[in-house]
């Protein structure tokens, strides 16, 4: 019976931090939360008003704007994985360079970028210096580039995480495959399509589910350091969103709500990615 | 035979791919030992006159000195406590697989899709009316709880794969579960457990969210919400930002010089492999 000490930190901790949290949002969600007052039950306002809001709309279009780059953040690791496997000297010091991004945090990347950015930065000089000065912006604080920028930087901090889980994938399949489809004349873009892709599919459609949940829980510290939502909402997420409402605004009802939103997509999408992995184990 | 060679175009192909990752870096260091007035007339360019002014300017101003001792603080727990907690745990869920056990274990798991923002406002609140918030031990053990599951996923899969002999054998020999942990499994589970750490470390000193809604007080901020509130303020002062920025990816740069193996191992045991 001792030996319940050995399990019960954990549930506490995790009871206490993460799931009493999770249970309050819920209830929450349906008062208007004054935290220090009192919570008048609203019934599904919250909702309603959520559902109404421009704002959440606009939200809404721009988390569906940034899943055009799950194509990107997944093809371009996999291409870079795949001509590291074959015939380059010192893998290892590309994958390391690719991969050091991975180890600082995304606020401090963010902020990084936003210098690189500038009006007066690296790329708007660049484009000045190879005469493409029209191709100049001010790439932060346009609403039509925002969320592309967005994706943009995304791709360059997710590359060495994608490179490092591809590459791995790649060594388990045999040499022989290659090989053999390289004697019967098969081209690098061949091999890559119907021997590497193939092989490794199941690691592909985790790495997009990783993505995914990414893209809906994780991007707080890239909007925060690159636009901070702007201009207006033209790049606002839902986290930054619940970030916004509860802690700058004070609606913490709306955020509680906002909050169940983000359960209930997060839940939908791990859920479907279950589903389709023992969907395509059970077919092989 | 032709595949004994290296490919030279596709080297050639993947170094032009890797100056979009080294460039920044160079521009980073560049711009942060670079004078403000040189860097209005010339943003881009080598400096010409480094100074260090910047870097002791972004260390005073965002107080960056206390900030690394509270992150550390903060961090040293989190990673302890996170270690601690999942190798235990894992240990019990191995020896215990009835129904309940297994759910709970499923269940503790499963805490790894709550998102942070989620569960900030509502921990916020609970623990400001506790008094607990702008704590760095409370910030320590909230960082431990958001990365147990992973923890105990990761140990317990560890566990799990150990040889079932070595267990049995201490227990023929007659040990009780506490000296089996700590003779037999803690000492067979140091490389799980450098994974873990290495990666509770990096995760947690790179939060911006967590530590931003919980620790409040200018003078309890850790790193990375320091340099982010540097840069923040409007401030057109890119070097001394950028100086700021430096300072906070050195410590990172140490940890992926050392760390860089666990780093890998953690993220391929994530994806199963």
């Amino acid at each position: 019976m001792l030996e319940a000490l050995y399990v019960l930190p954990i549930v506490i901790v995790v009871g206490v931090a993460l799931l009493l949290p999770v249970a309050s949002v819920v209830a929450h969600s349906f008062t208007d939360w004054q935290p220090g007052y009192g919570s008048p039950w609203v019934g599904d306002r919250n909702y309603a008003e959520l559902l109404q809001s421009d704002q959440f709309h606009q939200i809404l279009f721009n988390q569906a704007f940034l899943l055009l780059g799950i194509p990107i953040w997944t093809i371009l690791p996999l291409v870079i994985a795949s001509l590291l496997h074959e015939r380059v000297p010192v893998p290892g010091v590309f994958r390391t360079i690719f991969f050091f991004p991975a180890t600082i945090s995304p606020v401090v990347i963010g902020i990084l970028f936003t210098f690189i950015l500038a009006p007066t930065g690296p790329v708007n000089a660049s484009l000045r210096a190879i005469g493409l000065g029209g191709l100049t912006h001010n790439w932060l604080v346009d609403e039509r580039l925002g969320k592309p920028v967005i994706i943009g930087v995304l791709a360059w901090a997710t590359l060495g995480t994608g490179v490092v889980i591809f590459a791995a994938a790649l060594s388990g399949i045999a040499p022989e495959l290659f090989e053999a489809a390289t004697l019967e004349g098969a081209n690098w873009w061949q091999r890559l399509r119907y021997i590497t892709v193939p092989s490794i599919r199941s690691v592909i459609e985790l790495w997009i589910v990783i993505l995914l949940v990414t893209l809906f829980v994780g991007v707080f510290p890239w909007i925060y350091s690159l636009t901070r939502g702007g201009p207006g909402y033209s790049s606002t997420t839902i986290d930054f969103d619940i970030y916004q409402n509860a802690l700058t605004f004070g609606y913490f009802g709306l955020a509680a709500a906002e909050a169940v939103v983000l359960l209930v997509i997060v839940a939908l999408v791990v859920g479907g990615g279950a589903l389709v992995g023992r969907a395509r184990r059970s077919m092989a | 035979m032709k595949r004994e060679g290296i490919a030279v175009g596709r080297t050639a192909l993947l170094m032009v791919m890797t100056l979009p990752f080294i460039y920044p870096f160079v521009f980073l260091v560049a711009t942060a030992l670079k004078p403000l007035p040189e860097f209005n007339q010339d943003s881009v360019g080598l400096p010409a006159h480094a100074t260090l002014e910047n870097l002791s300017a972004a260390w005073n101003e965002a107080s960056l000195g206390p900030a690394i001792v509270h992150s550390l603080i903060a961090v040293g727990i989190a990673v302890v406590l996170n270690v601690a907690l999942s190798s235990v745990a894992a240990f019990w869920f191995v020896r215990h697989r009835g129904r309940l056990a297994t759910s709970l274990r499923w269940t503790l798991i499963a805490t790894m899709a709550v998102p942070a923002p989620v569960f900030i406002v509502p921990l916020f609140v609970q623990l400001s009316a506790w008094g607990l918030t702008d704590s760095l031990v409370t910030l320590g053990v909230v960082f431990a709880a958001w990365n147990v599951s992973f923890g105990l996923y990761l140990m317990y899969t560890f566990i799990d794969a150990l040889p079932h002999e070595l267990t049995e054998a201490a227990e023929v020999d007659g040990a009780n579960s506490f000296q089996l942990l700590r003779s037999v499994l803690l000492p067979l589970s140091m490389p799980a457990m450098a994974t873990l750490a290495v990666l509770t470390f990096v995760w947690s000193w790179s939060d911006l969210l967590i530590s931003i809604v919980l620790v409040q007080d200018p003078s309890r901020r850790l790193v990375t919400p320091a340099t982010a509130l540097l840069a923040d303020q409007y401030s057109t002062d890119i070097p001394k930002n950028a100086a700021g920025v430096l300072i906070a990816i050195l410590p990172m740069l140490a940890v992926f010089l050392f760390g860089q193996r666990f780093l890998v191992r953690g993220i391929l045991a994530g994806v199963g492999k």
